[in-house]
């Protein structure tokens, strides 16, 4: 099947032969015209992910086929933004783009020299002169004239600040909506993103938690508030800890913290669900769902105490 | 491919063309003096195997102090400063991409990651040599009137830094720093690690073709070793080995093979490293 842009199955990446998995056991898919969102603390491999993809690493497990073929053998067909915005610092921006050109058979000069002149950056000027947020546009830009069929972006909203961060998101998107672009990009930013995005993939500890349309993961989950203590004493489920991931009655405590008295869990539900005297149950909101997955303990995993929140709000 | 090795590389192929312009164009100077002197010498009788003019000794010796200097500013000069080139363009061609992130950009543009390293090192390593062979040729012009006037007794003391050998050291300084940037990831250490390597290498592919290839012995009849011969200190005093004149080109093509062959066989290890490491 070539309907996948990216179809990544069972994919991971170890560092070295001994050294810790910079991701494990992932199996992911965009098809075209996706838009998907790839969050997770520092560290939880999705800049790995987004190497693996545009085939800057080997995978050591599983395999990654864009359009049908391992990334090496797709370059001209993805895009890939890196994290931070690198460009070469002694060279001009014309030049960086001279440089798209020469290297891109299906290069696009005039969206380039278009993006640019809308953007208001001097062809002329020196890359090192240039500020954040205008370079992260300039990298765009070289990734966007490439006329990519899938767009990998590492964390493209890092180092900007938010008015640049909303204007950078407009033309990001403006792009994709005209070609059809598949497109992947990692964020822990975490507010602005669920109105431009289709898809949702939670990573943590190198692995997927999450994956899937977020509308439908938000029909699929409810937040619970309920009285300290519960849901491990309360009535609607049975006796057991509540991060276990156990399952009865068609739903799943994914995870569950307390605050100010009550106790709130995020909980996966198959069928519809009824909440239980002295409950209140509401669909959660996008941040709800994120957290709640990046909070939930795996067996695989020490029971983590530090709070997980904290990093994913953290800016870069 | 090169129209971005071009603009990557252009500020660095004007120092080289600049430096080796200046090393050429001293040697050259040098030269026209040498060879005025030289011609004085030669008017006066005074040139070697024709010593019949009075006071030549005299004549020769201020000639040799007049241009000893040569011998540490060219015939060493020019290979070191190949090298210290050629080590200052090599180690950045990776290790500048890796340190600056670009190569997350360069390697994810339609151009293989083997096709960018051979394209630019083929290329960049190719202007070095070129380099090197023109500053070849500078000493092999200058060492002429050199070994007239009786500084250098024949074209084999400056073997290392004439003709077609610095072509070949300055391949394999190149090599030596690319692979040495790509696996360190810094540019600066790299450079050091290339020079050092440089020195064993470039020793050990001397000493190598020296004695290592076939050589002539004397014969317990003959007087000596011929005048133009190469020779070395060694323990037996029998049968001297030397390299007659007439070998000196077959070395020098020697030479540069070898200096060729650890240059591709480095430049292998820098791929290996820039595939494995450089993510």
């Amino acid at each position: 099947m070539t309907a996948q842009v990216l179809d990544c199955v069972g994919m991971g990446h170890r560092y070295s032969r001994r050294g810790p998995w910079g991701l494990r056991d992932c199996t992911l898919m965009v098809p075209a015209g996706r838009v998907v969102a790839l969050i997770g603390p520092n560290g939880a491999g999705k800049t790995t992910l987004l190497h693996l993809a545009a085939g800057l690493l080997p995978a050591t497990e599983g395999s990654v086929r864009v359009a049908g073929a391992r990334p090496a053998r797709r370059l001209e067909r993805i895009g890939f933004a890196p994290q931070g915005a690198p460009l070469w610092p002694h060279l001009r921006v014309r030049d960086v783009l001279g440089i798209g050109a020469h290297l891109n058979p299906r290069w696009d000069a005039t969206l380039a020299s278009d993006r640019i002149a809308k953007l208001g950056i001097a062809p002329r000027a020196r890359v090192s002169t240039l500020s954040g947020g205008q370079r992260a546009q300039v990298a765009l830009t070289l990734v966007l004239a490439k006329r990519p069929e899938l767009l990998l972006l590492d964390e493209p909203l890092a180092n900007l600040d938010p008015i640049a961060r909303r204007a950078f998101l407009a033309s990001m998107f403006e792009a994709c909506t005209h070609s059809g672009v598949a497109v992947l990009f990692s964020s822990h930013v975490v507010a602005e993103l669920e109105r431009i995005c289709d898809d949702l993939v939670v990573l943590a500890d190198g692995r997927v938690r999450l994956a899937g349309d977020i509308d439908r993961l938000r029909r699929t989950h409810r937040v619970i508030t309920g009285p300290v203590g519960w849901p491990t004493t309360t009535a609607t489920q049975p006796a057991t800890v509540p991060n276990d991931g156990s399952q009865a009655r068609g739903w799943q405590v994914i995870s569950a913290r307390q605050a100010a008295g009550r106790t709130t869990a995020l909980v996966r539900i198959d069928t519809h669900l009824l909440a239980g005297p002295g409950l209140d149950a509401a669909e959660p909101t996008f941040d709800e769902l994120v957290l709640g997955y990046l909070d939930q303990h795996h067996p695989d995993q020490e029971p983590s105490q530090q709070d997980l929140r904290s990093q994913v709000e953290a800016p870069a | 491919m090169s129209w971005v090795i071009w603009r990557q590389h252009r500020a660095q192929a004007a120092w080289v063309l600049l430096l080796v312009t200046a090393l050429c164009g001293l040697m050259l100077w040098v030269r026209a003096h040498a060879t005025a002197d030289v011609a004085v010498l030669r008017a006066a009788g005074c040139l070697l195997g024709d010593l019949s003019g009075s006071g030549c000794q005299a004549s020769l010796d201020d000639f040799a102090v007049r241009y000893n200097f040569t011998i540490p500013a060219f015939e060493l000069g020019v290979p070191l400063i190949l090298a210290v080139t050629a080590a200052l363009v090599g180690a950045p061609l990776v290790a500048r991409e890796v340190e600056q992130r670009t190569h997350l950009v360069a390697w994810t543009q339609s151009v293989t990651r083997q096709r960018w390293y051979r394209s630019k090192v083929a290329t960049v390593g190719a202007g070095l040599s070129l380099a090197g062979l023109i500053a070849g040729t500078g000493t092999y012009l200058l060492q002429g009137p050199l070994s007239d006037g009786g500084v250098t007794s024949s074209r084999w003391p400056c073997f290392f830094s004439t003709a077609l050998a610095p072509a070949g050291s300055t391949a394999v300084a190149f090599a030596l720093a690319v692979a040495a940037g790509a696996w360190l990831r810094r540019p600066l250490p790299a450079v050091a690690l290339a020079l050092v390597g440089f020195l064993a290498l470039f020793a050990a592919a001397g000493r190598t073709v020296q004695t290592l290839t076939p050589v002539h012995h004397t014969l317990p009849g003959d007087r000596g070793v011929p005048r133009d011969a190469w020779t070395w200190p060694t323990g037996t005093a029998d049968a001297i080995p030397y390299h007659p004149a007439n070998q000196f080109w077959p070395l020098q093509l020697t030479f540069l093979a070898i200096l060729l062959t650890l240059t591709l066989a480095v430049l292998a290890l820098g791929w290996h490293a820039t595939r494995t490491r450089a993510v």
